[in-house]
This record gives C-alpha cells, structure tokens and sequence, in this order.
C-alpha cells in the first residue's frame, strides 16, 4: 500500500547569471517519484532566463541547460497535466540534486527570485 | 523499455539573414533518435519588432493584442542514416504571456502555439548508424526586420539508449502520447 507523497525544493536566485545547485534528502518512506515541475514567483524571468539539471539518486533525469520554459505551462492547463511525467524512478539513496542557472535575456530585467521544484511520488503507507 | 537521454545543442546566431551549419554528437551507446525539441533564447536588448507592427513586450501583459508568437528562423535537421531531413520547424519565439486566454471573443486571433497544454517533445523515429546530426538553421526574423538580432536556440535531441529504464520513461515514449493530444485539443 502506497500513499502519495509530494515536496517543493526552493532555491534563491540572489544575481543575474546565476547558477545555485541544491541537494535534498528525502524521506526514508519515500519510494518512487513520478512526476515533477517547476514554479516560481516570478514566472516571467524563470521562463525566459532559467535553465536547469535534475538528478535523482544520482541518475541524470535531463542534463544541465535544459530550459525551464519546456516545463512550465500556464495555470490553465488542468492540475492533472501540468507536471512532467518520468515514469516511476525509485528514490534509491534519496537524494535529489536540482541546479539551476540564471541567463541574462533580452526580454527580462533581472530581479531576485524564487525558483521551485516540485516533485511528486509515492511513499509506504 | 529502454532509456531515453537528452543531448542538447545550442547554436547562436548574431547576423541578419545569417545561415548556420552545426553539428550534434550523440553518445556511443546510442541505438536511435526517437524525440526533438526546440527552444530559443533572445539575446539582443531592447525591444525588437516582429511581424505585424507588434513588439516583443519586456513584461507580461494583459491587454488585448494581435501580436503573436514570432518566427525567427528555420531548422533543419539531417541524419547520415536518411537522405533527406528528418526534421524541419520554422522556430517560434513562445511568448510568456502567450498562455493567456482569448478574451476578445474571437474578434483577434489567438496565438497558435501557447502554454494553454503542457509540451510533449516532437516525437521521430531515425535510426543510428554514425554519431552525428547534421543540422542547419537559416536565419528569417533579422532579414524581416532589416536588423541583427542576437539571439541563441537550443536543439535537445531525445536519444534511445542501451541501457535499462529502470522505471524511467517520459511522457512522449507513452505510445498513448499523440491520442492525449488530439484529444486534448479536441476539448
């Protein structure tokens, strides 16, 4: 029997052209994740600027530079389809490893911001 | 299932009318290209003027608007193992505030690539015999506007490679994907 489980993991972006990485221990409960996205408080400047790379027990999901912009979609879309779906990978050692990077961008005037990810899973009831 | 990894390309283009030749390296252990996706990175400053009198606001917006998501340029892209090109995109710019619904009743059109749906990668099926992607990007927006733009796209090509899943597999390997989709845009 397996419950749903669901973690937000937030970094600062403090100056333009950043790149902040973060790792997270999950819970011992926690056995797969499914799914993931990734939000922010200012959407504008981590959809036109952010890039990022995501590691799951130390396998590579996608690689650094994968843009943020292929992720994200407006509040629009049903709560159900807007996370990216990657199958069932299991947690193994439980870490998590997100790195973000800030690129400067014609359109945007930098301003610090928020970038979270969002992961969701299953974990022992 | 096998694996699927991301490589990823990115060319930058600075001249008007400017054409690019690239290469893209796929790994060794490589057994097809099975997805493409594109993505684009403005780099000029300031504002730049696309087609229809619109312009490329530097915050998102919430006002009526014709402007739509504009063309920048064309990819191509060719594998030694097929004699012509497998892929072929005229790239968009997507717009941020693209994903906002039409509230002028139809009386403008709405932009037709927007984030109103999540994105599924463009899926493909090409074999792979040797270890690179011939690609070619033929700037269009700079000669439109009579102006260098600087800007930089991004090609991530989705490989299938020998290793094992292990429980990995991504939206656009569901054999389901292209039924969700039509589906979706049905509704």
């Amino acid at each position: 029997m397996t419950k749903f489980f669901s973690q937000d993991i937030d970094v600062q972006i403090t100056a333009a052209g950043q790149t902040v990485k973060r790792t997270v221990e999950l819970d011992k409960s926690v056995k797969t994740i499914t799914h993931y996205t990734i939000l922010s408080n200012r959407e504008d400047l981590a959809y036109y600027r952010g890039s990022f790379r995501l590691v799951i027990n130390k396998d590579e999901i996608v690689p650094e530079g994968y843009s943020t912009k292929k992720i994200m979609c407006w509040p629009t879309v049903s709560a159900d389809d807007r996370l990216k779906s990657i199958g069932n990978r299991s947690t193994g050692n439980g870490l998590i490893d997100f790195e973000y990077t800030d690129t400067n961008d014609g359109l945007t005037v930098f301003a610090p911001y928020t970038v979270t990810l969002s992961v969701e899973g299953e974990r022992e009831a | 299932m096998k694996r699927a990894r991301l490589i990823i390309k990115e060319v930058q283009i600075t001249r008007q009318g400017e054409i690019k030749n690239f290469q893209i390296k796929l790994p060794k252990d490589t057994t097809r290209i099975i997805a493409i996706e594109t993505d684009v990175r403005m780099d000029s400053d300031g504002i730049v003027l696309i087609g229809g009198g619109g312009v490329i606001s530097k915050t998102p917006y919430l006002f009526w608007t014709q402007a739509t998501n504009p063309v920048l340029g064309k990819l191509k892209l060719r594998s030694m193992e097929r004699t012509n090109i497998f892929y072929e995109e005229w790239l968009h710019l997507i717009l941020f505030n693209a994903g906002i619904p039409d509230m002028s009743g139809g009386l403008f059109v709405t932009n037709p690539t927007s984030l109103n749906k999540n994105k599924v990668a463009k899926k493909v099926d090409v074999p792979k015999e040797t270890t690179v992607i011939n690609g070619i990007y033929n700037d269009t927006i700079g000669v439109a506007v009579k102006k260098d733009i600087g800007y930089t796209i991004k090609v991530f090509v989705w490989v299938e490679t020998e290793e094992e899943s292990e429980g990995v597999t991504f939206d656009f390997q569901n054999e389901n994907t292209e039924n969700n989709e039509s589906k979706t845009e049905k509704n």
